[in-house]
Order: C-alpha cells, then structure tokens, then sequence
C-alpha cells in the first residue's frame, strides 16, 4: 500500500515508523528537513521536504499514486486544506487529523466528503473516549469491543489477592470451569508472552484476555479486583482531552477540574457546565487532598506533561484512589509506569494509529486495536471464501510464531477456538500478532 | 474668585477641557433631536385624526402643538444640524439619548397644556413623561372628562416611548451605521440580546414590526369584544407599550369579562422579550421552549398566581375574585403595566410582598416592560450560587452561563452596580417622597413603582380613588419623573452625563 504521511510531529512519525515495519510503502511529506533527515536514517521510507498545502510537493510524493494520504500535523486547518489538495490531485483516501471534535458531528459529514476529506480522526476526542468508557468499565484497565461487543478484549491487570498468580494457565481452566476466556497475551515487565498452557501467572502481570461480555464477573474474581462505583473523579488538566473527557463524563458523576493556566480555566468554565474547576497546580498535594482527593473514585491526570501525570497518578494511588489514568506521551514511559502500578495508560499516538490502522491492513481488517504497553495489535479481519485459513483446523494453519487466534464471530455467535476449530469463509477473526508476522497472518484470511 | 483660587493653571488645560461641550457632535445631536420632533409632529395625525371624528373639540390644540414641534423640529434639522457628520463616539450617544429624551418628552406636555386638561405646568411634564416612559402614572383623575383626541395623543405617547425612542432614532436613520450600536446599547444597556438581523437597523425594524402587528391584533380582539374604538385604541396602546393610562375611571374594569381577558393575555405578552416573540410569531420555535429567561419569566408568573390566589382565598374572598385578581395583578405587575381594577373585599399581606418583589424585578430584558429585569435577577442569583461555592473552594474557577452562553465577569460588575444604583434610586426617591407628606411604606412603593415604570399599583395607599397621583405636592411630581426616567434609561445613561469621570476624560 502506497502511504504519504504529511506530519510534524510525534504521531506522524509514530506512524511512519510502525507502517513502514508493516511492509507498506512510506512516503513523508514535513517542513523540517532535519527531522526528515534522521528519520529516513533510521527507517526505511521516503522523506519530502515541504509544506503538504504545496500541489507542487504533493506531486513530488507522487500523490496520484498514492492508496492512503495521511495528513497528522498539528493544525488542523493545514491538514484539512492538505486532504482536499491530495484528494483533487487523485489520492485514493485521505485522512485528517483535527482538533475541534465538532466536526466529528455526523451532519457535517457528508460536507466534508465532498470536499475530499474522507476520514477525520481527533485524537484527543478518542482519548476522551477511551477514558469514559474505562470508568464505567471499573474491572478491566482496558478493553475493546470487537463486532459490536459481541467480543471483548480486557486487559486485566492481575492484584495481589488474585487467586490465580503462582498458577498456571492449564490450572485456571481446570479451576474454573465454567470461565470461558482466551488468554492471547501477557505483559510482564514490558515483554510480550504468549502464552502456553503451563505459563504461570505472577502477580502484577497484565493479560490481555478475550471474552464474551457476560464472563465479566467471573473475570473480576479471578482478577481479585472489587468493582468501583465511580461517582467522583478528578481530572488534572484543562487542556482538550480533560475538557472533552468532562463534558462527556460531567452528566453523570462529580467532576474537579484541575488546571494550572488561569486562562485555560475560564475556558474550561465557558465550555462545562457542572464540573468543578479549580485553578491550581495538581502537583500541590495539599491543593488536591483540600479538594477531596481522599473521596474520589477516579483520578485522571492528562496534563501535558507525561511526568507530571505519572507522578500525581503515583501520588493519588498512595492515598486510596482506587482507579488512576494517566497521559504518557512518552511511548518510552508506558511500561515503566505500568510496572509501578498505574491502572490505565493513555497514549494519544497509539489511539490515533490503531483508529487509523483501520484503515490500512489489508484482508478486509474491520477493527485493529495497538496495545499499549506492547508494539502487538489486536485485529478483527473478515475471513475470505478462499482464504487459506478455512483449509485446515486451526492445529494445522501453522500460525507464524508471535500470533495467536483470540476468537471467532459467526453470524450472531460467538466461539472461543481450540485447536479443533475450524475457521470459515464470511467469519470473523479477532487475531493477536507482533508486527512482524502481522503481513503472514493477513494472508492467511484473505 | 472663590472658584478661581482652586483651578488648576490655565495652561494646563487643554482647549477641550476648558469649554466642555464643544468635543460633541452638537450639529448631529441637534439633527438627530430635530428629525424626531418632525416624526412626533407626525405622529399627531392620528389623535387629531380623533379629535375630527369625534367632534371633541381639541382639535385646534393638537394642531398648534403639532405646528410648534414641527417648527422647532425643522429648525433643529435643517439649520442648526445643517451638514452634520454621521458620525456618533460612545460619549456623545449618551447625550443624544438624554437630549432626546428630554426634548421629546417636553415638547410632548404642548397638547396638554393648550386643552387646558391639565392643571399645571408641573402636571404636563409629569403626565408627559409618565406617558413617553410608559409608566402610566397619572394625575388625570378622571380620564373620561378629557377630549377623545387627547385621550388618544397620551396613549399614543406610550406606544411611542414603549420600545425606546433611540430605536427608533436607530430604525429611521439608516445613515448612522458608526454610533448606531452605541445608541441601542445606551438606552438598552442590560440586555445584550443577539441581534434579530446582522445589521441594526433591519433588527430594529423587525421589533417595531412585532411591536405594531401586536397592537393591531389587540385592538381588533378589544373592538371585537365590544370595546368603542377610542377605548380599544388606547387601551391596545397603552398594553403593548407597558405603559398603563386608562380611559375610564375604574380602570379596566369598563371593560368587562371578555375585553379584561385580552387585556391580561396582551399585558401577559408584553413582558416577553420582543425578539422571542418574533421567533414565535414567524414560528422559529426551535430551542424557544430552552430560553432561560421565558422560562424563569413563566415560572413566577404562574407560582406567583398561585400562591396569591390561595393566599386571597384563605384572607375570606371566594374563589373566583381570587383568581381573577390575582391573574390580573400578576399580569398587571410582572409586564410592569400598571392597570388597575377595584381591589377584592379582603386584602392579604402576602400579596403585598410578592407584588413589591415583581414590581422590582420587572419584565424580561428586550421588552417593553421595567424594572430590573429578569435576565440581569438571574445572571445575579447564578452568580450568588457560585459565590457558596467558591467559599469551600477558594482557588474555583466559574463562569455564569445563560442560555449556555458565557456572561462576561465585567457584564456582571455592571450589574451589580445597576442594582445598586437602582436601590438607591428607590431609597433616595423614597426619601424626598417622605418629606412630601407620604408614609414611609407608601413612599418605597411609589418609588420602586415609578422607577420600574410600573406606574399606579394597589400597594401604594396614598394615591386618588383611580390610583391617580393628582393629589401629590409638586416636589414629589418632579422627584418620581426623575425616577421614570431614570428607570426607562436603566440608570447608566443618565449617571454617565452627570458622573465627574465623563467629564475629565479628554
């Protein structure tokens, strides 16, 4: 697939890098010539040096040509005139990156495909979403729904009371037999296991675990976690993912708002209705425990700062706050501070590449989701009437070392495979694979 | 030589500040004054249109008067304004509200005084003023002994006076595009309503449309109630405009059942907002029901009723009074119309207070009514409720919001001076009424009735048996005509010219 990926910043080139380990060709449209210069050191892709709003560039990254245009810099104005611009000169699809979630609105849709922008993704609005759907969801530290919830993955992380750790995965089906999950993963240290019938779980471990809803509370006893009402949280950070995570969390529980800028503040007041702002520093734990930080259920630091959010996170998880999100932007931090007990961490660079991987993986991939924590993806595909996986029980698909099937949807059911089961043509596929057996699993199911 | 020992050296000053008045755009004030006499001189043909018809004999008054203000009108246009620039700073817009409102109101006592209605020059003003102001308070005590044609002309005052005279300075003058806004922000310096159309002048016009449609309508509902044609023109007049003068002594009642029903509905509608009576008129209805101020608006007038209907029936009136006269003061009260009806044989103490609370509180914001206003009560109560807040959080930030929209921290400073100044206002004008002879409660009353344009209201015990203020010393007369206009300008246009800041500032 031909990509250009016209971006200033850290998501762009997260991007480049991770496409490019997918095989696919990579053409990187940037002002900046330096960083242009050491990317192409590092990886193997093309670089133009220039702006993206320039017809004139755009023909030199051979933009007629292009299957997938990616425009991820941070005005969003540059990448909407830049998705027209390549759109008009024949790119097949683009896709803008914005920051004002109203043009998200589905009435505005249409306007926008006629103007060529086919896709547009808001990567603080996800975050956003992402942190909502974590609170009403106490148990797990991250899910996804896969076929319209027919599935989910949880990634669960496994307590000090858990009553599996120092067992293994064959005595925990033995155990509880009526569980019905599929362990694809787990994540110690940073590493990525998959996991065979004799691992044995180690307290502190985090399993990305695929499930039918309705296991969830067998899921939670065995986690040794205790479901938390949330009706309190506090966000640290008035910047676009807290403003849009309280509005769409302040309808329903209690919201403070910490902010440092007073500017930010009153910004944050002409926008949310029924959430307590508060100007002040979030790193004054004194500000934080006069505000009730002893009584909150949820603390969410998504600052700009990805040291700043860890350490409050830290700090609210000592005094009781029994469910901690944080912000790392740092892609280097995110083990490290899943390690020292953070529950959930955000990342705005892999939510935008997992939403805008969908985009992209070949074999018909309806969802793919990239975990955090791990450079491994969760993909949905769409099996094909020939596709070489529906010939053999999955026993004999020789499946690539570093994948692993999580399950499979077939019509309105759902099954949880062993190595007996058969894939056929029209089901869905939920596939857990390391980005570099990634392109062999996609032809398998196609 | 007094005087001269405390100025400052002569050099200091500048040639500005020396002779204070020439800054101004004199010839464009002047201008601006002399056309708005010629469209009053106009305006006279339909009271003397009256006057023929009925045969009342005032005609020859209304002419001279009619003559002497188009004179004066033409005079100011065209040779003292001659070749103004059309052009207003925000200073000089305070000034063009006030000259106006005081040259227009002034020239208006001409008819009362050549009828001979009237007893003094002092009457005149006050009638005129009452009338322009749309306060209604009266010292005819008996409106039906006056010519039709001047019947007519003071109704017609208030409908005049009932949207403001600056917006009809800004609807007739489609020249003045700088210094436009400026003038509907000094008359209406509260409401901050967003405009009906991009550019003022249609915005207004599309008020003064509502506004005539409205009063049509009602005078057709009144004739077709049986109402003769005089009564049901100034009665329409006076109802849309907020203002109050009656015809007849004993008020609406002449009326009767049906005609006293449009006349509650009409007073009822005249305390909304005229935009939002335009949305609904021309069937924008969408996110209507959502504004906070009908809401609010709606909410008191119907607890209100409530609670005085209950409170007259347990005090031994029968349930249909009750009702009734609640309904009808409410109305009357809320819309800051100021009609009267004989009071029910039991009075209650509660209705007392809760009428004295809306006579402050007054209309919605873009009406015709007075008073404080709704939306600046609930901007306020908003801001209070955040204030508890911000005593167990001292480091929260808030931001009141009406309607979803952000009311800038300055709006609300100036709000709570209106207020302020509002209430000195009453307790000033209260004052000097005391020293004029009226009890203590009664004074308060006929001040907050009077600064909010109510006009007469049952509260007030000292009026005439019409709740008429004829029997009044003349140094109370002029106080409450202050007072009227000072609560029609909402205080600030006629503090800015008086306040020594204005002056000072080069």
């Amino acid at each position: 697939m031909n990509i250009i990926i016209a971006g200033d910043g850290e998501v762009g080139f997260y991007l480049a890098k991770s496409l490019t380990e997918l095989k696919h060709n990579i053409t990187v449209v940037d002002p900046n010539s330096e960083l242009l210069k050491r990317l192409e050191k590092e990886t193997d892709l093309l670089t133009i040096a220039g702006s993206s709003t320039s017809p004139q560039v755009l023909a030199n990254a051979n933009v007629g040509d292009c299957d997938l245009f990616l425009a991820v810099l941070h005005d969003e104005s540059i990448n909407l005139i830049s998705c027209v611009l390549a759109k008009k000169l024949k790119a097949k699809k683009t896709v803008a990156r914005i920051t004002n979630a109203e043009l998200l609105l589905p009435k505005h849709r249409d306007m926008f495909r006629d103007l060529g922008v086919d896709e547009m993704v808001c990567p603080e609005r996800i975050a956003a979403k992402e942190i909502t759907n974590l609170l009403n969801n106490s148990v797990a530290t991250e899910f996804f729904d896969f076929s319209g919830g027919l599935l989910t993955m949880y990634l669960i992380r496994l307590e000090a009371d858990s009553p599996v750790a120092g067992h293994s995965v064959q005595e925990l089906v033995q155990t509880y037999t009526s569980l019905q999950v599929r362990i694809v993963a787990i994540l110690r240290n940073g590493i990525t296991i998959i996991p065979h019938a004799d691992t044995v779980f180690q307290q502190g471990d985090l399993a990305y675990l695929i499930s039918r809803p309705n296991q969830l509370e067998t899921i939670k006893r065995v986690s040794g976690k205790q479901d938390v009402a949330i009706k309190k949280a506090m966000i640290v950070g008035a910047g676009r993912v807290g403003r849009y995570a309280a509005m769409t969390l302040e309808e329903k529980i209690g919201i403070t708002l910490f902010e440092e800028s007073r500017p930010r503040c009153e910004e944050a007041a002409n926008l949310l209705n029924n959430t307590l702002i508060i100007n002040g520093d979030a790193t004054d734990i004194e500000l934080l425990k006069e505000e009730g930080l002893q009584n909150t259920d949820a603390f969410i630091a998504v600052t700009d700062s990805s040291e700043t959010n860890v350490l409050t996170c830290l700090h609210a998880k000592k005094l009781g706050v029994k469910r901690t999100i944080a912000l790392v932007e740092n892609t280097g931090f995110i083990s490290l501070s899943q390690d020292i007990g953070i529950d959930t961490i955000i990342n705005k660079k892999l939510i935008t590449a997992s939403y805008i991987s969908r985009f992209i993986v070949k074999g018909d991939a309806v969802r793919s989701k990239w975990l955090s924590g791990s450079n491994a993806e969760l993909i949905e595909f769409s099996v094909g009437k020939w596709a070489p996986a529906t010939r053999h029980t999955i026993r004999d698909l020789n499946l690539p070392h570093g994948s692993t099937i999580g399950g499979i949807i077939r019509g309105n059911e759902t099954i949880l495979p062993t190595r007996d089961t058969q894939i056929m043509p029209k089901d869905k596929v939920v596939v857990f694979a390391l980005p570099k057996v990634m392109e062999q699993v996609a032809k398998l199911f196609d | 030589m007094l005087f001269l020992k405390h100025r400052r050296p002569f050099t200091e000053l500048n040639p500005y500040q020396q002779f204070g008045l020439r800054r101004f755009n004199l010839k464009l004030i002047a201008r601006l004054t002399g056309m708005m006499l010629v469209y009053m001189a106009m305006s006279m043909a339909l009271p003397l249109a009256v006057s023929l018809y009925t045969r009342d004999g005032a005609q020859f008054a209304l002419v001279f008067s009619a003559i002497i203000i188009l004179m004066l009108g033409l005079f100011l246009q065209n040779f003292v304004g001659r070749g103004a620039e059309y052009e207003l700073k925000e200073n000089e817009s305070y000034w063009v509200t006030i000259i106006v409102w005081l040259a227009i109101p002034a020239c208006g006592t001409l008819p009362y005084l050549f009828t001979g209605g009237l007893a003094s020059f002092t009457d005149a003003v006050f009638e005129s003023f009452s009338g322009f102001t749309t306060t209604g308070s009266s010292v005819v005590s008996k409106p039906e002994e006056l010519p039709a044609g001047l019947l007519v002309y003071r109704a017609f005052t208030q409908w005049i006076g009932g949207l403001g005279l600056m917006l009809f300075v800004v609807a007739i003058l489609r020249k003045l595009t700088n210094g436009a806004g400026q003038l509907y922000e000094a008359e209406f310096s509260g409401t901050q309503q967003r405009k009906l159309h991009p550019r003022l002048a249609r915005s207004v016009t599309r008020m003064w449309a509502i506004y005539s449609i409205i009063t049509l309508v009602m005078i057709v509902a009144l004739l077709l109630c049986g109402t003769p044609l005089v009564d049901a023109l100034c009665l329409a007049f006076s109802t849309v405009s907020t203002g109050g003068f009656v015809t007849h002594t004993g008020g609406l009642s002449i009326l009767g059942a049906k005609g006293l029903a449009v006349a509650t509905l009409f007073m009822f509608l005249s305390g909304i907002n005229v935009a939002i009576l335009y949305r609904f008129f021309t069937l924008q209805w969408r996110r209507l029901g959502r504004d906070e101020e009908l809401r609010t608006y709606l909410a008191i007038f119907f607890i209100s009723i409530l609670v005085c209907t209950v409170s007259f029936h347990t005090v031994g009136n029968d349930w249909t009074t009750a009702i009734h006269y609640s309904v009808f003061n409410i109305a009357s009260t809320m819309s800051t119309c100021g009609f009267y009806i004989p009071k029910p044989a039991n009075w209650s103490f509660l209705v007392s207070v809760i009428t004295f609370i809306l006579i402050i509180v007054g209309a919605s914001a873009g009406s015709t009514g007075g008073g404080i206003k709704l939306r600046r009560i609930i901007i306020l109560l908003k801001y209070v409720g955040n204030y508890f807040t911000r005593m167990l959080h001292p480091n929260a930030v808030f931001r009141v919001k009406v309607n979803g929209e952000p009311v800038e921290n300055d709006y609300i400073n100036k709000i709570f001076a209106f207020v302020f100044l509002y209430i000195a206002f009453i307790v000033g004008g209260a004052f000097v009424l005391t020293l004029c002879g009226s009890s203590i409660p009664d004074a308060i009353c006929m001040a907050a009735a009077n600064i909010s344009n109510l006009g007469p209201s049952p509260l007030i015990n000292n009026l005439g048996g019409n709740l008429d203020y004829t029997h009044l010393p003349h140094l109370a007369k002029w106080i409450l005509t202050i007072l009227m206009l000072a609560g029609r300008l909402e205080l600030f246009a006629l503090i800015a010219i008086f306040s020594p800041a204005y002056w000072r500032r080069g």
